[in-house]
């Protein structure tokens, strides 16, 4: 994160805030590179918001310090801060049109009047609305909207923009069409992208690097690569995609992890594992093979866990099938529409089945039972409500 | 997300500049309202002077001479016409605030004007049009003399003054109501419907527990103004049944008994507050009971979805009734424009059209001389409680102030307590202060009535402003100033606007708090209308109340219908 010698856009340290017993943001320190797309991830009222708001100056920390570009800006006003926010009401002034809510910043600032047009328009050619300048708010889509209040952000050129779950209010297709744009925009004005979404996806396609918050605490910093196939914790695991989740201990030898019911399943042991000690097995369910159980592939990684075949479920670009294991548990298989689903079309629900996977699919978290994600929906596998995820079964 | 601090975002923190904005209301509010309410309460116990006026002592006298039997007479009169007003108003109120909510949403603003144009219209205006509509020889008479019925004129009576009553106060029960129906899911009616309860059942368990808090306003908004009602009892009553509104006056300005009228102000202000806790007291407690009622409904399986005779004969008799009302808030106005152009001087002949009354209108100087007197102190007041008002809203709604409930509470103050016991107890402590009546004392009287609307309206547009508009402006460099001056103001100004125009038509209306404020040379045209009219009515004063009328359609243009209904109604709950 620190390729360059430069200061960090971001740096926090200590950063605290309570609103009266309430910590609503636990001391965190955090550095945000110069051109990042940086999400911060949480579900509603982890303090993602109360942090950003921290950021550019609305809310005073109880603790800390925040850092703009190497230079403390603790005493600082939000004004005066080299930083600007996109809303979520986008907040755009109605009284005002397009082109003047764009000048706003730049009339403010009293920049020179022959610099104020070609800027203005340079941010309205940038989210292509240069055809609607004349035209107020209220005219316009929501999309349109909020193409309108990121030129706005960005047409002062700061170091920092900083967007408040911005596609919120927007309809799924158009949300997607705006997570490439908003990509593509934050490349081509090469500006920090600080976005807080509570929306996994959101935050999987577009971020350079993710901090998923819960509870306050930022509990993982990573790439979303690393966000989703290493996840450090069970919350994360289980809030980012959709993950099969088994308690278990490590085994004498320190080599597998024992899950009651079940026996030693195969897992890639991480060097600090202690033998006896409590772990999570976190395996996601599209790298989870579902097979027969009378016809066990010779090249199974390792040895499978048997169960039952409970039901399958269509979601379009795959099948997602529940299995129930001897300990009771369910997991979740997930099997790419096509060929390899349509094999599996013959095994009746009921029967038998084997699930295999790789020892480097199942991660080893720490046990923290404390930090358990609401629920693991996501939009590539919703586990069917009617089948308990393993993280609600004991094993 | 994060519902409790959302309401805390975008205020400026606790700061001497939010206070310091709250003083010039604070003191128009201890200065003109509690000073002279605790005067009164002393007043109360005064020896007063069988010459006329006060000196001064502890005596119980007063209250003790209240329970002679013609003053308890006229109370117990006075409170059964207030209470008859308030029931009848809310029951008509109901009606016509269901028939509005449940029009579809284009028709909804266009029905709300036809009931805000009769409320905004003079309050003069509308009751002497009673005695053109129901006097000798006007159209009613000569409507009953068509079916054979020997009548000679309806003024004065008791039916002309519930009428006029009525007609009144009804428009201020149907805002109120129609606001709590607005916030209801109409979904519900087909839910109850579906799930089995007729038209009854759909009101007695789900209109009206949601819009409770309607009604008690509506009862509260025409109970206490009943009370201190004066000029219909004298224009339609004959003052053979006067409210205790007249007798106050009587005693103040005739009898200048004012301990006595001090005394009987302390009782009806009393009263008004024993109805205000009540009321508080009833709706305090429906709250928790409410889910008590979701349990009982009989399922009435016989009629399922929608399929209820009875309830669409229900629906269409109510719609059959508020359309009647219409009707009835119309038929007043409709005379005054009607006779305004009548050449015969007589209202039961229509001789042809003339504009002679408003040429006669423009070349009396005494009521020119009003009106100018009228538009100056409406003017000024206007234009003190709006500055004042604005200075308030931007404190109680940008600053995180310190017991914000006591100060709205506060402001308030002039809304709940009865007119008439306002303006005893600013003539009180004028003539104490040995201030003189005139244009000053006029003024500040105004101001304690118009700056509660005032600081109302503002109040609600301000508070429906994004705040993230404001936080928006200084994240791009505005400062709080220019953060003013470039999106607060001007989006504000439509309300300002708003405030001003309310608060001018309300002053200039007014008769109440003029008629103890006002002094030699200094008429205000409700004053100088109200002495014409007691010995009669001319059509000269028909053509005034057209032109009062027209300019009271000015005013809601100006202020615009949406911009009405919200300040009326509330904010729309459906973007």
């Amino acid at each position: 994160m620190n390729e360059t010698t430069e200061s960090p856009a971001v740096k926090l340290t200590g950063l605290t805030k309570s609103f009266g017993a309430n910590q609503v943001v636990q001391p965190l320190d955090l550095e945000i590179g110069r051109n990042e797309f940086f999400s911060i991830l949480g579900p509603s009222g982890c303090g993602k918001t109360t942090l950003m708001r921290m950021i550019t100056g609305f809310e005073t920390p109880t603790g800390g310090s925040v850092e703009l570009d190497g230079k403390n800006v603790d005493s600082v006003p939000t004004k005066s801060r080299d930083l600007n926010m996109l809303f979520q009401s986008y907040a755009l002034f109605p009284h005002l049109s397009v082109y003047e809510n764009v000048a706003f910043e730049l009339r403010v600032r009293r920049t020179p009047k022959r610099e104020i047009d070609g800027r203005v328009q340079d941010a309205l050619a940038l989210v292509r609305l240069e055809a609607f300048a004349e035209r107020k708010p209220a005219e316009l889509s929501g999309g349109q909207r909020q193409r309108v209040a990121l030129a706005r952000a960005v047409v002062g050129r700061p170091a920092v923009v900083l967007l408040d779950e911005p596609l919120g209010a927007l309809d799924q297709k158009l949300r997607k069409e705006m997570q490439f744009e908003l990509k593509r925009m934050q490349r081509e004005v090469g500006i920090t992208f600080i976005y807080v979404t509570h929306d996994q996806e959101e935050a999987l396609t577009m971020s350079d690097r993710i901090a998923v918050m819960s509870e306050g605490r930022v509990l993982q910093v990573a790439s979303p690569t690393e966000i989703y196939d290493a996840p450090a914790s069970r919350f994360v695991a289980t809030f980012i995609g959709s993950c099969n989740v088994l308690d278990g201990v490590v085994d004498a030898a320190g080599t597998g992890v024992v899950v009651p019911g079940l026996g030693a399943l195969p897992a890639s042991m991480p060097a600090e594992a202690r033998p006896g000690s409590g772990v999570t097995l976190a395996i996601r369910p599209e790298r989870v093979t579902l097979s027969p159980a009378v016809t066990v592939p010779a090249s199974a990684p390792s040895d499978g866990v048997a169960g039952t075949l409970l039901e399958r479920v269509f979601l379009g670009d795959e099948w997602t099938f529940h299995v129930r294991l001897a300990s009771d548990a369910v997991m979740t298989v997930s099997v790419p529409s096509g060929a390899a689903a349509a094999a599996l079309g013959a095994i009746p629900d009921g029967s038998p089945v084997l699930l295999t996977w790789a020892a480097s699919d199942a991660r080893v978290l720490p046990a923290d039972g404390s930090l358990v994600a609401p629920s693991s929906s996501s939009s590539s596998s919703p586990s069917a409500p009617s089948a308990p995820s393993v993280s609600e079964v004991p094993a | 997300m994060n519902a409790p601090r959302s309401a805390r975002r975008g205020r400026i923190a606790p700061s001497a500049a939010g206070y310091l904005m709250l003083l010039p209301a604070l003191a128009v509010i201890v200065l003109l309202v509690i000073v002279p309410m605790l005067v009164i309460a002393r007043d109360s116990f005064a020896i007063s002077d069988p010459l006329g006026g006060n000196l001064g002592g502890f005596t119980l006298d007063n209250y003790a001479k209240l329970i002679d039997p013609v003053y308890l007479k006229t109370l117990g009169y006075s409170l059964g016409m207030a209470l008859l007003n308030a029931v009848v108003c809310t029951v008509v109120g109901y009606i016509v605030a269901y028939y509005i909510a449940t029009r579809r949403a284009s028709l909804q603003p266009v029905l709300l004007v036809l009931v805000i144009i009769p409320f905004l219209t003079d309050f003069l205006v509308r009751t002497f049009a009673w005695i053109t509509l129901l006097g000798s020889g006007g159209p009613f008479i000569s409507l009953l003399r068509a079916f054979g019925v020997d009548a000679q004129s309806l003024v004065p009576s008791q039916l002309a003054v519930t009428l006029s009553l009525l007609y009144a106060f009804l428009p201020v029960a149907v805002f109120p109501i129609y606001a709590s129906m607005r916030s209801i899911d109409p979904s519900l009616k087909e839910a109850a419907a579906d799930l089995g309860a007729g038209w009854w059942q759909t009101h007695a368990r789900v209109f009206l527990p949601l819009s409770a808090s309607g009604l008690a306003s509506s009862v509260m908004l025409t109970f206490v103004p009943t009370l201190g009602v004066f000029v219909i009892p004298v224009l339609l009553g004959g003052g053979k049944d006067p409210l205790v509104g007249n007798l106050i006056v009587t005693l103040f300005t005739e009898f200048r008994n004012e301990p006595l009228g001090a005394a009987l102000s302390m009782v009806v202000l009393v009263l008004m507050l024993a109805s205000v806790a009540g009321a508080g007291l009833l709706l305090r407690k429906r709250r928790p009971a409410q889910p008590r009622h979701t349990h009982g409904c009989r399922r009435d399986r016989r009629h399922p979805n929608h399929r209820h005779p009875k309830g669409r004969v229900m629906d269409r008799l109510t719609s059959w009734i508020a359309r009647a009302v219409f009707l009835f808030l119309y038929l007043p106005i409709a005379a005054l424009i009607v006779y305004s152009f009548n050449s015969s001087e007589v209202s039961y002949r229509f001789d042809g059209f003339t504009f002679r009354w408003y040429a006669e209108l423009f070349a009396d100087r005494m009521l020119l001389e009003a009106l100018r007197t009228s538009a100056i102190v409406g003017l000024i007041a206007a234009l003190l409680a709006t500055v004042i008002g604005f200075l308030t809203a931007f404190a109680l709604v940008r600053f995180r102030v310190k017991g914000r409930a006591f100060f709205v509470g506060a402001i308030l103050i002039p809304l709940i307590v009865p007119e008439i016991v306002l303006g005893v107890s600013l003539l009180t402590v004028f003539s104490t202060a040995g201030i003189p009546t005139g244009l000053l004392t006029l003024v500040l009287g105004h101001v304690v009535i118009t700056l509660p609307l005032a600081t109302l309206v503002l109040m609600g547009a301000m508070s429906s402003l994004d705040p993230s508009l404001s936080e928006a402006a200084t994240d791009l460099g505005a400062s709080p100033w220019v953060t003013f001056r470039r999106v607060l103001f001007p989006l504000l100004r439509p309300s300002i606007l708003a405030a001003f125009l309310l608060s001018f038509t309300t002053s200039f209306s007014n008769i109440v708090i003029s008629t103890f404020t006002a002094g030699v040379g200094t008429t205000t045209l409700p004053l100088r209308i109200y002495s014409t009219l007691r010995t009669g009515l001319t059509p000269e004063l028909n053509a005034l109340g057209t032109l009062l009328v027209v300019a009271t359609l000015g005013v809601i243009l100006a202020v615009g219908v949406s911009q009405m209904r919200r300040i009326l109604a509330g904010p729309s709950t459906t973007p």
